[in-house]
């Protein structure tokens, strides 16, 4: 009885010093969000968040979670909501891009507990931010560039590549110290963003491996032309430009990298003047961003075909059925009741048992169709795309497992949002609802590589293709100075090896239907690049019973990769 | 009276083709005629195969109704008569067999058993209405009434007063599955626990069996009368 007593009065003190120290650690909790850049930000595209936590007396397992109200009905909007961070949660900065939507209505910020209780929690109204067109960022010191800008530390830029979807350059004025930034601006730039680097002797504070790469000099050097002002030299690789000189020095040089460009300006931002900053400005190209392979993904998912059985099989097995009881009646009427009964009998179970071994050997109508398109440059840096594309006959709901933080984002644009398009993003995994007979397309963006790698000798004269996972190919072309090649297949693969004049050079309107899906995909930004470039594109697509329905799914990878030199 | 006469005069052919066309219909109606997601937006239609099932229950009762409607004055016509009116329904669900075969791709293949239950559910409750509508047209016979219109208002009580309890408290709900429309709706949603799935079969196969044996005594006896 004592012993009894003694352990719920220590069960009553435990909960009380946890009821204690839970309120002591979120009472005093505070979160700080931003949304996109400089609060800026581009409606239907990604924007970078970023969410401080502060005040908290220990570190608490928990999510942080940002909501998006939308739909037509203000006073009754749909949840849209992004967990940003989840696990072992601490005082600090957590970071994300996730797809901004209506933001009409303020978004919601909360730190949610481990039993789903809400921490702390903040509102952000960035209605008044939101742009409508593409805008310029400088990172760093800024000088007037027309005034719309938008102004930002290095230090805040985003680690994701696809965060910097609104913008149309990124002006990078002050040294970038962080190599995952570094890297993340080389995926963005090969997915067809806009890079202004300023150099000078500002250069030796951000040179590492992922600047230089960028670089349209090979071995860049610095030259002092008068005392404290240095130019960045070296040798100019192949594709770089000169576009603007002063005092007989290149002062811009540009080069492709990817789908995107690198504007280097070859001094520091002080040292420019400001005609000279109009000047670069006038020259800077605006960022592109890799909507073809949604076009592709939204013309294969209406090219995909219905499974189901051959509609004329339904009607004439009706109209065996129909023509058989005539016959049966007219014969019934002659002659014997009892044999005209049998063999009607005997004829309709002969039809049923067919029917049923056409019907099994077809399988059942497909009611879900999905398809996955991945897209992927690489060249020094890698930017990959997963567009997907969904229809339903029924209402569905839709998983689509991606990496930490790589939330899918809503790739056909809505005339109205509508309550009814659901979408609840974790950190791997996100819900989307699919009405019935509605289409829905999404895109999600990575840095996963390519399966591929071309070699190339130094006068292109010789390549050899590398393919350690063994990927099939239904159409392999090569691009060489603005002319496309197609690359010979052997068992569905390229040949590993083979001379330039082994190759056929062929033309859009010689092309096969793959080799023309692979073209239209890059041609509107390759045909101005420097470099070898081998395409490959590989579809399958496999009929699954899935969890409610039968689905089709539909695979299509399509790989653009650089060659490298031997 | 010749077996075929007893199983296709009096409307019986009309009927019996009328239900394989119009069943027919539905079923090539039920199928996407799509070749590509993109027609589907062309002319949107989604394949159920609920429609068919409906039309068979709908076109089977009235073959069944038509076929215990035609009352022969003799009684001993008239007792086989109704020990055929199974037989005649038989016939024409078996009729429909291929139809219901190729039904099956229009649901997930686990799925594909409880069209063959549907199926069957139809052929008892027309049995059912069969006798039920053998039994009043004789009725109407002796006061030289038409039975129409008994008839009709036998079928639509059958069908729609047990739907009244869909809006009754959770356990009384279930007698709502009295009706064929619910019963077979509740059976092709296909989440119907077993228990309401037995107590939909068991309700047209008790009550068409009773009707069944107390009318053939009924029957019997007036044979045994007039001897």
């Amino acid at each position: 009885m004592r012993f009894s007593r003694v352990l719920m009065r220590t069960a009553q003190a435990t909960a009380l010093l946890w009821l204690v120290s839970a309120l002591a650690a979120a009472a005093s909790v505070t979160l700080q969000s931003q949304f996109g850049f400089d609060g800026q930000l581009i409606r239907f595209r990604y924007a970078p968040v970023r969410v401080e936590v502060a005040g908290l007396a220990a570190p608490v397992e928990g999510s942080i979670v940002v909501k998006q109200f939308v739909g037509a009905d203000p006073s009754n909007p749909s949840t849209l909501s992004h967990e940003i961070a989840r696990g072992r949660l601490e005082n600090g900065v957590y970071q994300a891009a996730i797809p901004a939507y209506d933001l009409l209505l303020p978004a919601l910020v909360q730190l949610v507990g481990p039993d789903g209780e809400v921490l702390a929690s903040t509102t952000e109204s960035v209605r008044q931010a939101v742009r409508g067109l593409p805008f310029v960022v400088v990172a760093g010191e800024s000088r007037p560039l027309g005034g719309t800008e938008s102004i930002v530390a290095a230090s805040e830029l985003p680690s994701d590549w696809w965060a910097y979807e609104p913008v149309q350059s990124l002006w990078l004025t002050e040294p970038l110290l962080d190599q995952a930034v570094w890297e993340a601006v080389g995926e963005w730039v090969t997915s067809g963003g806009s890079l202004v680097l300023f150099s000078g002797s500002d250069f030796y504070q951000w040179d590492c491996p992922a600047a230089r790469a960028l670089l349209p000099f090979s071995a860049p050097t610095l030259r002092e032309l008068a005392p404290g002002a240095f130019l960045l030299t070296g040798t100019p690789r192949t594709g770089s430009q000169v576009l603007l000189s002063k005092d007989a020095e290149p002062l811009l040089v540009r080069i492709q990298h990817g789908a995107g460009h690198v504007s280097l300006v070859t001094t520091r931002l002080q040292d420019v003047t400001d005609t000279d900053l109009q000047r670069i400005s006038a020259r800077i190209p605006a960022a592109r961003r890799p909507v073809a392979v949604d076009r592709l993904t939204q013309e294969a998912l209406n090219k995909t075909r219905v499974v189901r059985p051959l509609y004329a099989f339904a009607p004439a097995v009706v109209l065996a059925v129909i023509l058989g009881f005539v016959a049966f009646h007219r014969r019934a009427l002659r002659k014997s009741f009892a044999t005209s009964s049998a063999l009607l009998l005997a004829a309709v179970v002969v039809a049923t048992v067919a029917s049923g071994l056409y019907v099994n050997r077809v399988g059942s109508i497909a009611y879900q169709y999905s398809i996955n398109t991945i897209f992927c440059i690489q060249s020094s840096f890698t930017a990959t795309c997963h567009s997907y594309g969904f229809f339903s006959l029924a209402s569905a709901r839709v998983p689509i497992d991606h990496d930490k933080r790589h939330f899918p984002i809503q790739a056909d644009v809505w005339v109205t949002t509508r309550s009814q398009y659901e979408l609840r993003s974790t950190l791997t995994q996100t819900a989307l609802s699919l009405p019935a007979r509605t289409r829905r397309f999404v895109r999600t963006c990575g840095t996963e590589g390519a399966d591929w790698r071309l070699l190339a000798t130094e006068d292109d004269r010789t390549f050899r293709i590398e393919n350690p996972k063994a990927q099939e190919a239904t159409a392999a072309l090569l691009f060489v100075d603005g002319l496309f090649y197609e690359v010979p297949l052997v068992d569905g693969r390229p040949r590993d090896a083979f001379a330039f004049s082994d190759l056929r050079h062929v033309s859009a309107s010689s092309m096969t239907e793959q080799e023309f899906l692979l073209y239209t995909s890059c041609i509107d930004w390759l045909a101005t690049s420097a470099g070898t470039w081998l395409l490959t594109y590989e579809e399958s697509s496999n009929v699954s019973p899935g969890e409610k329905m039968p689905e089709k799914v539909s695979l299509v990878r399509i790989e653009i990769v650089e060659g490298e030199r031997t | 009276m010749k077996t075929h006469e007893l199983f296709f005069d009096r409307g019986g052919y009309a009927a019996t083709l009328a239900l394989l066309i119009g069943t027919g219909l539905a079923l090539v109606l039920s199928m996407p005629w799509a070749g590509r997601v993109a027609d589907f937006f062309l002319f949107p239609w989604t394949p159920t195969p609920v429609a068919f099932f409906f039309a068979l229950a709908a076109l089977g009762a009235v073959h069944a109704m038509n076929r215990g409607a035609a009352v022969e004055p003799l009684p001993r016509t008239r007792r086989r008569q109704l020990l055929s009116l199974p037989l005649q329904v038989s016939l024409v669900q078996a009729l429909v067999l291929p139809y219901v075969a190729i039904c099956t791709v229009l649901l997930p293949a686990r799925h594909a058993g409880l069209l063959w239950m549907a199926w069957a559910y139809v052929g008892l409750v027309n049995i059912t209405l069969g006798v039920i509508s053998f039994r009043i047209s004789a009725r109407c016979f002796h006061r030289a009434r038409h039975p129409f219109f008994p008839l009709f208002l036998v079928a639509c009580a059958y069908n729609f007063v047990p739907l009244l309890f869909e809006f009754a408290p959770a356990p009384a709900r279930t007698a709502a599955l009295v009706s064929p429309a619910a019963a077979l709706w509740t059976m092709l949603a296909g989440d119907a626990p077993w228990g309401a799935l037995l107590f939909s079969f068991l309700v047209p196969f008790s009550l068409g069996l009773g009707l069944f044996l107390v009318t053939r005594s009924r029957v019997s006896k007036e044979g045994h009368a007039l001897r």
